[in-house]
């Protein structure tokens, strides 16, 4: 079973095999969990939030496509589903636009623009605390708000191209292009703000 | 639309009555053009309908309009102060790190793939989307949660079971369908003359050659276009190769009216020459054409069959590299729109009917002894395909009643007609489908 695809396995579910899906769960949990992680902010929610997922999936599962991939469906469910528990917490992410970048001396072009190229971003091989790294990037993503963190981490988690998310997420091809051109901003200086509050060194970052 | 909407799903879509229906056929037949007869005036409405979207100066329902403008306006109105923030933000990345983003996603995230002028850029992104997606997070009981969802999901299962969807061919019923399958069924039973011998070693290279050159104009052209493959014209047109039509009311006359002339926007853009589409074993092949051509004139010009574009989904750069785009003109479509019995496992004729060049995504061609390519027939659709299978396996197993029943052969043409118009597209990006 473990080397059937995901469309594979759903189709078995769908005919009657509870363990095709348990071998569904076992196959994305580690990246799910993840990715709701990030997308919510907190292990309780993101828990929570993955159970959803699949007992949604159930009820969606007569009107999945076959000839659609699985796994980019399991993803925007999962968005929806933390979307939604985002909007029962309460909670709003304000956006700090006057951030600085770290790095830049005087602003960039008026502080209209982030230059990737002075985005300091730790190299693999650097020696830092994985848990402090964790925090610092939690911090930055919850800077951004729920709909540019969404599609940011859809595409990083997914690595769809504009068309797929596009068709994902039912908006506008160009309406993807710039809202993800703006995640990537907003993350880029929500970044450089925390590892500048952090006090990350120069030699700590690429 | 939002997946939590399939908890909701009208089970009774709304529908065109027969008449109205009836009116939209003849409309289309037509091309757009007038439409005579008892439909001619719920195709006129249709037609003024339809114009709406061209933003023809017509009379249109105000109130519905205004009805609708005012809605979207207490939408927007709701998300303001995000969509603000989001408007701000949308300016706060530079052109060329734009172009990097768009560079990187095209290439699939696989920084190696992005153009080396963009890389450097590229390579922050790259890293920016390292630290979401792989630093640890430190979460724990994942063994637990597992338990938790399978049980929990195995609980509503049994209060609320999968209702499994029946099998069944979209679109026309499979009994319609019959009639355009025996005649493919029975295309085995023609003698399609094949040349026996191989074709010239001469005329395959040379078409070698083509498929290496095209190749890189597919490359350079994704290239440009952000990853997306030559397209003309979007609309979902008959495979009617040089035909022109009115389109809409249109005074003008759109030429773009066939997939080939997606594949023609490579020699119309100045990515290739016109003899690069040309193949030697193509008799009626051209090599130059009038400047402001938008088409090959008639389909035996055409030598290459391309994927059709006209399906909701279409592959683009980062659909896997063993997709084929293109081959040696496909014998099924032109057989079918000549009203003649077409056997969807024959080879193209370019080559004698040995086999056909196939060229793959990934810039690497294969001369393919089959039309079958990865258990996906590059002549049909995925639906007619399943259509075919599922045929064969009945008449194979003794179908309802112990036989099938052929229809007549004006029977078989009326259903033929009625189902490849040149209207079909691919089930999906997966689905390889060229033509014409």
């Amino acid at each position: 079973m473990s080397q059937l695809s995901d469309e594979a396995l759903f189709e078995r579910y769908r005919k009657g095999d509870n363990g095709a899906l348990r071998t569904i769960i076992e196959r994305h949990h580690t990246e799910l969990l993840r990715f709701l992680y990030r997308l919510v902010g907190e292990q309780a929610g993101a828990e929570d939030v993955f159970q959803e997922t699949f007992l949604q999936v159930h009820l969606s599962a007569a009107s999945f496509d076959a000839t659609r991939r699985f796994r980019p469906w399991l993803f925007t469910i999962a968005a929806n589903k933390a979307r939604d528990y985002l909007r029962r917490k309460g909670r709003r992410r304000t956006l700090e636009l006057s951030a600085p970048v770290a790095g830049s001396s005087e602003g960039d072009q008026g502080g209209a623009y982030v230059d990737l190229m002075e985005v300091r971003v730790p190299a693999p091989d650097a020696a830092l605390d994985a848990a402090e790294t964790n925090r610092l990037v939690q911090r930055a993503l919850d800077k951004l708000s729920p709909s540019l963190r969404e599609v940011l981490l859809l595409a990083y988690f997914q690595r769809l191209s504009y068309a797929q998310v596009a068709d994902e997420l039912g908006i506008p091809l160009g309406t993807v292009k710039s809202r993800l051109h703006a995640a990537v901003a907003a993350f880029a200086r929500a970044w450089g703000a925390v590892s500048s509050e952090s006090g990350l060194t120069p030699d700590e970052a690429a | 639309m939002s997946m939590n909407d399939f908890d909701h799903a009208d089970p009774n879509p709304p529908m065109l009555s027969e008449a109205d229906a009836g009116a939209l056929d003849a409309l289309v037949n037509a091309g757009f053009g007038a439409v005579r007869g008892p439909e001619a005036e719920r195709a006129g409405r249709i037609t003024s309908l339809l114009r709406v979207l061209d933003d023809a100066p017509v009379a249109v329902d105000r109130a519905l309009v205004d009805a609708a403008l005012a809605r979207v306006v207490r939408e927007q109105s709701a998300d303001a102060g995000e969509a603000a923030r989001e408007v701000e933000l949308e300016r706060s990345l530079s052109v060329d790190d734009e172009e990097a983003l768009d560079a990187y996603v095209s290439a699939g995230f696989d920084l190696s793939r992005v153009p080396g002028a963009l890389r450097e850029r590229a390579a922050r992104i790259d890293a920016m989307r390292g630290l979401v997606v792989e630093t640890p997070t430190g979460l724990t009981g994942g063994q637990l949660l597992m338990e938790r969802t399978a049980h929990a999901v195995a609980q509503l299962r049994r209060e609320r079971p999968v209702e499994v969807p029946r099998g069944r061919v979209s679109g026309p019923r499979l009994a319609d369908l019959i009639g355009v399958a025996a005649v493919l069924l029975l295309g085995a039973s023609v003698f399609l003359p094949i040349a026996g011998a191989w074709t010239t070693r001469r005329e395959r290279v040379s078409c070698a050659g083509n498929m290496a050159s095209l190749a890189g104009a597919f490359g350079q052209y994704t290239q440009d276009y952000r990853g997306e493959l030559p397209i003309a014209s979007a609309w979902r047109a008959r495979q009617a190769v040089g035909e022109e039509r009115h389109w809409l009311g249109n005074t003008g006359k759109d030429p773009s009216r066939s997939n080939s002339a997606n594949l023609f926007t490579l020699a119309r853009a100045g990515y290739t020459r016109l003899g690069t589409m040309a193949c030697s074993g193509n008799d009626h092949a051209v090599r130059s054409l009038p400047g402001d051509a938008r088409d090959w004139q008639n389909l035996d010009q055409v030598s290459y069959s391309y994927y059709v574009m006209f399906g909701d989904e279409r592959p683009d750069a980062t659909a896997p590299g063993s997709t084929i785009v293109l081959a040696d003109r496909s014998p099924v479509i032109s057989r079918v729109l000549a009203n003649q019995p077409a056997f969807p496992l024959v080879n193209s004729s370019n080559h004698d009917g040995s086999g056909q060049w196939a060229l793959r995504l990934d810039g690497s061609a294969v001369f393919a002894r089959s039309p079958v390519v990865n258990g996906d027939n590059i002549w049909l659709p995925a639906n007619l395909e399943e259509v075919i299978g599922q045929i064969r396996r009945e008449v194979a197993a003794g179908a309802k009643g112990g036989t099938v029943e052929l229809p007549t052969r004006r029977e078989a043409a009326e259903r033929r007609e009625q189902m490849l118009r040149g209207l079909e597209a691919p089930a999906s990006a997966r689905d390889v489908f060229l033509g014409p």
